[in-house]
């Protein structure tokens, strides 16, 4: 081989990992939401009239009294000037009622119908091959894994979001100890895991010493990566059907919230001790949905569980499939040519679009993911409250999600509506950039010729970093440049800290360096609607990065209080619900009255259906619940 | 001749090698923890089972060292656990590339016979002197060229999928129906789309190749001697015209049976092309490096076969080597 064609060979060869990388990188950037145009301010009246759970747009359209004939009648008879407001009053009312409906979420049908159509097949979009963990219960690592490993197994309470608390499930009956160190499950005699083995006390031990105790023989057969959320400790047979399990903690208020958590998912031990390692891809629970086949790259199938113990869960579909579609807007293109019934995480373009095709519909669920914009509390400005007051009466919050995100909603406050302990009467900040140029003015930030603002005592530019985690080749998404715009209207400059996503959470790379990091946005989840899961890692001392403590490290913002420090470590162990209520309502009187952060907005799951589709439902982390699903063909 | 084949042997040895050393470098090199990038988008912070994992897949050792124990793996057939996907990167990428090759191959003979056809149609054009079809058919091929396989894609798909329903929008069976019949009519778009643009290129090429050779003295002499057009056209043109397309068709092929990063990705065609860009944005060292390295060992061993045909299509080429 000649010497340039030895050059050549290798520049292919790197070449094509480039190329991969350049392309790799477009990938990401399909996900990102693009600008959306939906121009609505009033929505309030117009509520009662759009169905409760689903979404057609065009009867809603028809129940509105503009019609187009009548309009142009009136339009020829008056001035130009009076053409446009009509029309654009006309606008306006139609897009009052696209508001109303984004605000409209599904929840869980309490009763089971009645009169469905048993059987049928149904198939979901499903972006990705199953990760490491598979889709094992207790192993499932992310969310699209998780839809499909909660349809097979089950725990021994399930969380009602409805009820927002935790009901009998595989066990019928539980009671906490009063310090809350143990709880009792009385385990629902007569159920059978999908191999035909029992499911009972020794069964329910075996799973959860298995993974909480590193010591147990199976215990390397998973990876379990939410154990350290359920903060459980170990579990004892007490007798043929009472399992006891010991928390982790000195004492633990929602002991029995944890028993419904990801690391709870109980599996066969037959099973398990059969397929070792490779249990997470042969899954056996005792759920609705027996695991079929996974064909890597092209569908993951499940069967119905014809022996399934719960006679008011059981399902109406014979099976469910999951094609692996990874590109969106191919899988839009599949989605049109009707071959998918369910088409989760579609492009916000093609859902404004295929919503209003009769043949589909827009449902929208609720989540418990919120989105904010934040600064490092322990630095110079953004330690003073009055900045940061200044920087929260900056952010048009309103303004972007009709631009941006149509399907959410606004939330001024720093705990969602719907969880426990929820403070609505915390000070909250409109957006207001006359008022937040004056709290700059008044402390001593004047606007310079070039209009960035500069403190008079020392000449310090109000210049910042916002921080961007972006995939090489992905432009900065439309979040970050509305953020910027807002703090550049009140004389803020700003300018992006690009990282890869991979480095995220990097000590030093990342947002974990308090050294580095000045403004930045997120977005946290909690599966469950405890202030626990959120306030504790995001605002106790001890979370600050670089956090001592192992698997510490969320309060980003530095935020440091001790009077919250009190309240939060009193809440975490409190057995009294009501006390604890007022203590976390009390937290969020004192993040909220110093602005720690700037909340903005409660998301929500849009998702795409056929028509004929009904009781689908989502969790919401963005779980699929697939039990009440029947297809109307 | 043995000397030939055991340099270029040993040369394509060291292409292989020195490209895996790149690859691995690299991968070491650009910024990005997979084990926390793995955990860390789903919350997951677990000390210990980032420690673990860590270990496992040896993150913890220096790169050389991390280098020489993938390459003793590999040298025992095993080219080691995913970071990522719950199976081996030999069971992963042992499907996808099979899914890969039969998209490839079947992509490389529409280009292959489309492009040679436009070719020789186009240079017809030239030698008959018929400018305006000439034009035109340079037009298209340039219009052609310039479409990004992303937005023929999905206009292949909004067309002939969801429009005229004649044939699957993606994937790679239906999903009850996967007989032969059923897999030939999903390989159609992917296939056409991944053949356009180098099947157009091609047809450039081999335009270019054969007006050259319309004008070499052999082919005025084959005219002179009275014979047939066809007969020039075939016997002597056409063979002169073949080097460079064999090295086009060569490489084409190469490039194929690598995979099709966006057309895999858009028509979810389980093939090595998509597996290698989920693993770069997973940082999934050990399945981009078995990638990569399938992808270096195609691309040498069909530039090996290129050289080597030189010398069956050009006598004169192999006089010289000899």
């Amino acid at each position: 081989m000649t010497r340039r064609q030895l050059l050549r060979a290798a520049m292919l060869g790197g070449g094509s990992a480039t190329l991969a990388a350049m392309l790799a990188a477009c990938g990401e950037a399909e996900v990102v939401e693009k600008t959306v145009t939906v121009t609505v301010t009033e929505v309030k009246e117009v509520v009662k009239e759009v169905p409760v759970e689903t979404v057609v747009t065009k009867e809603v359209i028809k129940e509105v009294p503009v019609e187009t004939v009548v309009t142009k009648e009136v339009i020829k008879e008056v001035p130009v000037e009076t053409i446009k407001e009509v029309e654009v009053e006309k606008v306006v009312e139609k897009e009052v009622i696209r508001e109303v409906e984004v605000q409209k979420v599904v929840t869980r049908e309490v009763e089971r119908p009645v009169d469905v159509r048993r059987g049928g097949t149904l198939i979901l979009r499903h972006t990705r091959d199953p990760q490491v963990g598979g889709i094992e219960g207790p192993q499932a690592l992310a969310e699209v894994d998780k839809s499909i490993a909660f349809m097979i197994s089950e725990t021994m309470l399930k969380f009602d979001f409805e009820k927002v608390e935790p009901v009998p499930w595989l066990a019928e009956a539980f009671e906490i100890s009063p310090d809350g160190t143990f709880i009792d499950l009385t385990i629902r005699s007569g159920i059978k895991f999908q191999d035909g083995t029992d499911f009972d006390a020794d069964a329910a031990v075996f799973n959860l010493n298995r993974v909480f105790d590193a010591d147990h023989p199976f215990h390397a057969t998973g990876v379990y990566p939410y154990t350290n959320w359920a903060l459980l400790s170990h579990a004892e047979k007490v007798s043929s059907d009472v399992v006891r399990v010991f928390s982790g903690l000195d004492a633990d208020p929602i002991l029995h919230w944890r028993l419904t958590t990801e690391a709870t998912y109980m599996t066969s031990p037959a099973a398990i001790e059969q397929f070792g390692e490779d249990i997470d891809l042969n899954p056996v629970g005792t759920g609705p949905f027996k695991f079929d086949a996974f064909e890597p790259g092209v569908q993951l199938s499940l069967v119905r569980n014809e022996d399934y113990w719960n006679p008011d869960n059981a399902p109406f579909l014979d099976k469910v499939i999951y094609r692996i579609i990874p590109d969106a807007q191919a899988a839009a293109a599949e989605f049109r040519a009707g071959n998918l019934d369910v088409f989760p995480f579609a492009l916000t373009p093609d859902i404004l679009e295929l919503r209003d095709d009769a043949k589909f519909r827009l449902q929208l669920f609720a989540t418990n993911t919120y989105f904010y914009l934040s600064a490092n509390n322990a630095i110079d400005p953004f330690d003073n409250p009055e900045f940061r007051k200044a920087l929260a009466h900056a952010y048009d919050w309103k303004t972007r999600i009709k631009e941006l995100e149509p399907f959410n909603d606004f939330l001024p406050t720093p705990w969602y509506p719907h969880g426990f302990a929820y403070n609505g009467d915390v000070p909250t900040y409109e957006y207001n950039p006359e008022k937040s140029r004056q709290i700059l003015e008044d402390l001593g930030w004047k606007l310079g010729p070039d209009g960035v603002r500069v403190r008079e005592s020392d000449g310090k530019r109000a210049s910042f970093t916002i921080a961007a985690w972006l995939a090489a080749g992905t432009p900065v998404d439309d979040n970050r440049l509305f953020m910027q715009q807002n703090l550049k209207d009140i004389g803020i400059e700003t300018e992006f800290w690009i990282m890869d996503p991979s480095v995220v959470f990097d000590d030093v790379e990342g947002i974990r360096n308090p050294d580095k990091l000045e403004l930045y946005p997120l977005g946290w989840n909690t599966a469950l609607p405890d202030p626990s899961f959120l306030l504790d890692p995001t605002y106790l001392c001890e979370e600050r990065p670089p956090a001592e403590k192992a698997g510490a490290g969320w309060n980003f913002a530095q935020f440091c209080d001790a009077r919250v420090d009190e309240l939060l470590t009193q809440a975490r162990k409190d057995m009294n619900p009501e006390t604890r209520a007022a203590a976390y309502r009390e937290v969020q009187q004192i993040i909220a009255e110093g602005a720690v952060m700037q909340w903005g907005v409660l998301s929500r799951f849009p998702v795409l259906i056929k028509s004929d589709v009904h009781g689908l439902f989502y969790r919401p982390y963005r779980v699929n619940e697939l039990e009440r699903v029947w297809l109307d063909r | 001749m043995t000397g030939f084949l055991l340099r270029r042997l040993g040369a394509s040895l060291l292409v292989v090698v020195g490209g895996s050393i790149l690859v691995f470098g690299a991968l070491r090199a650009i910024p990005g923890d997979p084990i926390q990038l793995m955990l860390g988008t789903q919350g997951v912070t677990n000390p210990e089972l980032v420690a673990r994992y860590t270990e496992r897949f040896g993150l913890d050792l220096p790169a050389p060292v991390q280098y020489l124990y993938w390459v003793g793996q590999l040298v025992r057939g095993d080219l080691g656990d995913s970071i990522v996907q719950p199976q081996s990167v030999g069971d992963f990428m042992r499907m996808r590339a099979i899914n890969t090759a039969v998209l490839g191959a079947t992509a490389w003979v529409i280009a292959v016979l489309g492009g040679t056809g436009i070719g020789v149609v186009a240079a017809l054009l030239v030698h008959r002197r018929m400018w305006v079809a000439d034009y035109a058919l340079s037009g298209f091929s340039v219009v052609m060229i310039s479409i990004p396989s992303f937005s023929l894609a999905l206009i292949l798909m909004i067309i002939f999928g969801v429009n005229l329903g004649w044939l699957p929008v993606l994937g790679m069976q239906s999903v009850e129906d996967s007989g032969l019949l059923d897999r030939l009519r999903h390989l159609v778009l992917p296939a056409v789309t991944l053949a356009t643009v180098p099947g157009f290129v091609l047809g450039r090429i081999v335009k270019a190749a054969i007006t050259d050779a319309l004008l070499g003295d052999y082919a005025r002499t084959a005219y002179a001697k009275g014979l047939s057009e066809r007969r020039v056209f075939l016997v002597h043109v056409l063979r002169n015209a073949m080097v460079p397309i064999v090295t086009n068709t060569g490489l084409m092929f190469g490039g194929f049976l690598s995979g099709s990063v966006l057309v895999e990705f858009m028509f979810a065609w389980p093939g090595l092309g998509r597996g290698l860009v989920n693993a770069i944005l997973a940082r999934d060292f050990p399945i981009v490096q078995g990638i990569t390295l399938l992808i270096l060992v195609i691309f040498t061993v069909v530039n090996f076969l290129v050289d080597l045909s030189y010398g069956l299509i050009d006598p004169r080429i192999r006089y010289a080597r000899a």
